[in-house]
């Protein structure tokens, strides 16, 4: 009983949440919150992103960029298996009807869930910058391409600078512009400098309810 | 129970203890005492007490969100390094770790408390706009409500305790206890399928563990000037158009027949690849009036564009039909490559248009990407380089390869059962109809 005391001794004295000091920061800081999501669904404040390790599907009813490249190389999955992905680089994107959702397993084999983020639905389209994304499947009912090169070393790409380049020798694609209705992408990993996300929707449910 | 103020320093504990213990579903600690408590009862206690003296949940809380925001961008790729990132990536990971930070802060050293939960509400603010809209909001709100607790934490004055706000103490710690398993199961379920990713050491040795066989070099950004194998095209002539020594320089063709006028038929192609069948076929053997570009053409050499590297693996494009427009056959190109420069047919055109089940198949790295579509059509100064043609021209089969090269090319020409090796095209405009690219 005394290791006890002693215990407790050394942890110093116990101590307990005061509510009223609790709301006192807690309640700006959310309505701070609040703010910063309403003008990022204003499409005034730019968000940043980079997702990796877990697989999630993207689609738009358009996709338009400026600095396009393209090529093979592989990225690893959560478990670490790794997972062939054509990595896209776009400098500049303008996107309407984005739709980004990730399913994932509630742990002890609880079902599924779905966060699924939907923006650039009213008029005004979704902008990102350096935007990157690695798809290991890329499907579009039509894609208009100008100054296209097909078959150039990944590693001499240079239609969007600053991006990380591919592997020497290894297939790769580029065009100064490219503009790509229906678009779907199973995608491994992505991140943007910035994003714009006017109109935006984060919704969270139970269930699987991918963007297709 | 009864020992405790003996313990002198331990002025605190006896009125706080009581003040809290009601609210806890364990049995009252002095029957425990009595039955002289087992080893795992006293750990269970100390633990107790250790969390007790210290703003326990804004640490765990923190921490919880911490890891969702580090680990949504943590990138590895096969190989064990940190691959393109971003800078909501760099952001992400910084944030979520100096919230971990905090959260240790807060445990170890909680005098301190107010200013390490200052800055973690801080840090999850700005989270929401740095990264990945702060853990997709959950990682933020979880950084708030941490930081606010701790910020609220504060150690129990017995002096105080009458005077303190009564209607607070009636359920303080325990109160915001139901929130907390909703709370960690929502992180937990969307930390759990990234959490192996973690572990960076030991995923980060040497690239020869992974059984992907294909080397994979650091990939450093490509600055302009950073082209690197521009310089092995140096050799090639800077003009980008088809200059074209038309002089009878060495052929590499096995069967010389120098005559230029001669055989106008596209199945007299000297090539032993070709189809031998030298009869026949009216279509295309046409009268030698236009002729349009019926020159020597096996000697032809041709410069591939300034600065053109090309990837140095197995590809080819295949289509059930080819139409070539305003086709030029312009000679055979050095072109470099990572490996060294490959001989190349070159072939201009203004229009290139494939269909049906058009394919384009990339093998690398024991991966194979493919584009699948269902047209293709290149227009404008399109340009095409590849080690082998091959496809039926008039049901007749073809073959061109830089040592068997075509004898005459017409300004247009149908292709069906097309096949391309190793094939470079650019041109001005691309319109893919039904594109469909799976990598596996």
């Amino acid at each position: 009983m005394s290791s006890s005391d002693n215990t407790s001794a050394r942890s110093g004295r116990p101590g307990r949440v005061r509510w009223k000091r609790f709301a006192l920061i807690a309640v700006p800081s959310l309505a701070a919150t609040g703010a910063l999501l309403g003008l990022t669904a204003g499409g005034a404040l730019a968000s940043s992103f980079s997702i990796s390790g877990q697989q999630f599907e993207v689609s738009a009813n358009s996709l338009s960029g400026t600095g396009f490249q393209q090529f093979g190389t592989v990225d690893q999955e959560a478990s670490g298996k790794p997972v062939a992905v054509a990595e896209s680089q776009i400098g500049s994107a303008k996107i309407t009807n984005l739709c980004q959702s990730v399913v994932a397993p509630f742990p002890f084999g609880l079902g599924t869930f779905t966060l699924r983020i939907t923006a650039g639905g009213g008029g005004t389209p979704v902008s990102a910058s350096s935007l990157i994304i690695d798809a290991n499947q890329l499907s579009g009912s039509t894609a208009i391409f100008h100054h296209i090169n097909i078959g150039q070393d990944a590693s001499t790409l240079n239609a969007v600078p600053g991006a990380p380049a591919g592997a020497a020798g290894t297939f790769g694609q580029q065009a100064s512009d490219v503009t790509i209705d229906n678009l779907q992408q199973t995608a491994y990993s992505t991140s943007a400098g910035t994003f714009t996300l006017p109109g935006f929707s984060l919704n969270l449910a139970a269930g699987t309810h991918p963007c297709f | 129970m009864p020992d405790e103020p003996q313990d002198g320093d331990s002025a605190g504990p006896d009125p706080a203890e009581s003040a809290v213990s009601p609210r806890d579903t364990d049995l009252p600690e002095p029957a425990d005492e009595s039955r002289a408590p087992g080893l795992p009862l006293r750990a269970w206690r100390g633990a107790r007490a250790w969390r007790r003296a210290r703003p326990f949940w804004a640490g765990v809380l923190l921490i919880l969100a911490g890891a969702e925001i580090l680990l949504i961008p943590l990138p590895i790729d096969a190989m064990g390094l940190i691959l393109h990132i971003g800078t909501g990536g760099v952001l992400g990971i910084l944030i979520g770790a100096l919230l971990i930070v905090c959260a240790l802060l807060l445990w170890f050293s909680p005098a301190q408390r107010t200013f390490y939960s200052v800055v973690a509400v801080l840090l999850a603010i700005a989270a929401l706009i740095a990264t990945n809209l702060g853990g997709f909001i959950i990682g933020t709100l979880l950084g708030v409500v941490g930081g606010s607790l701790g910020f609220a934490w504060t150690p129990i004055d017995p002096s105080d305790l009458p005077a303190d706000d009564r209607p607070g103490h009636g359920g303080s710690i325990y109160r915001g206890i139901p929130l907390l398993p909703v709370l960690l199961g929502l992180v937990a379920a969307v930390a759990h399928p990234a959490m192996p990713a973690v572990a960076p050491g030991q995923s980060c040795s040497p690239p020869a563990a992974t059984a992907v066989a294909r080397p994979h070099p650091s990939r450093t950004p490509l600055s302009p000037a950073s082209a690197a194998p521009a310089s092995t095209c140096g050799t090639a002539s800077p003009s980008p158009t088809s200059t074209v020594s038309p002089g009878p320089t060495d052929s590499p063709g096995p069967s010389p027949s120098p005559s230029p006028t001669a055989s106008p038929g596209p199945t007299a192609s000297p090539g032993p690849t070709a189809s031998p069948g030298p009869t026949t076929s009216p279509g295309p053997t046409t009268s030698p009036g236009p002729r349009p570009s019926l020159s020597p053409a096996r000697n032809k050499k041709a410069a591939a564009s300034a600065g053109l590297v090309i990837a140095a693996v197995p590809s080819a494009i295949s289509a059930a039909s080819a139409t070539l427009t305003g086709l030029s056959y312009d000679g055979v190109a050095s072109v470099p490559t990572a490996s060294g420069p490959v001989q190349m047919l070159k072939f201009s055109m203004s229009g290139l248009s494939l269909s049906g089940n058009d394919n384009l198949t990339v093998t690398q790295g024991g991966h194979t990407l493919t584009v699948r579509a269902a047209s293709l059509d290149f227009s404008g100064n399109v340009t095409l380089l590849t080690t082998k043609f091959s496809g039926d021209l008039l049901g007749i089969p073809l073959t061109f390869t830089p040592s068997s090269p075509p004898p005459l090319v017409l300004p247009v020409m149908v292709f069906t059962n097309v096949v391309t090796e190793r094939p470079d095209t650019s041109s001005d405009a691309l319109q893919i109809g039904g594109l469909q690219i799976t990598s596996g």
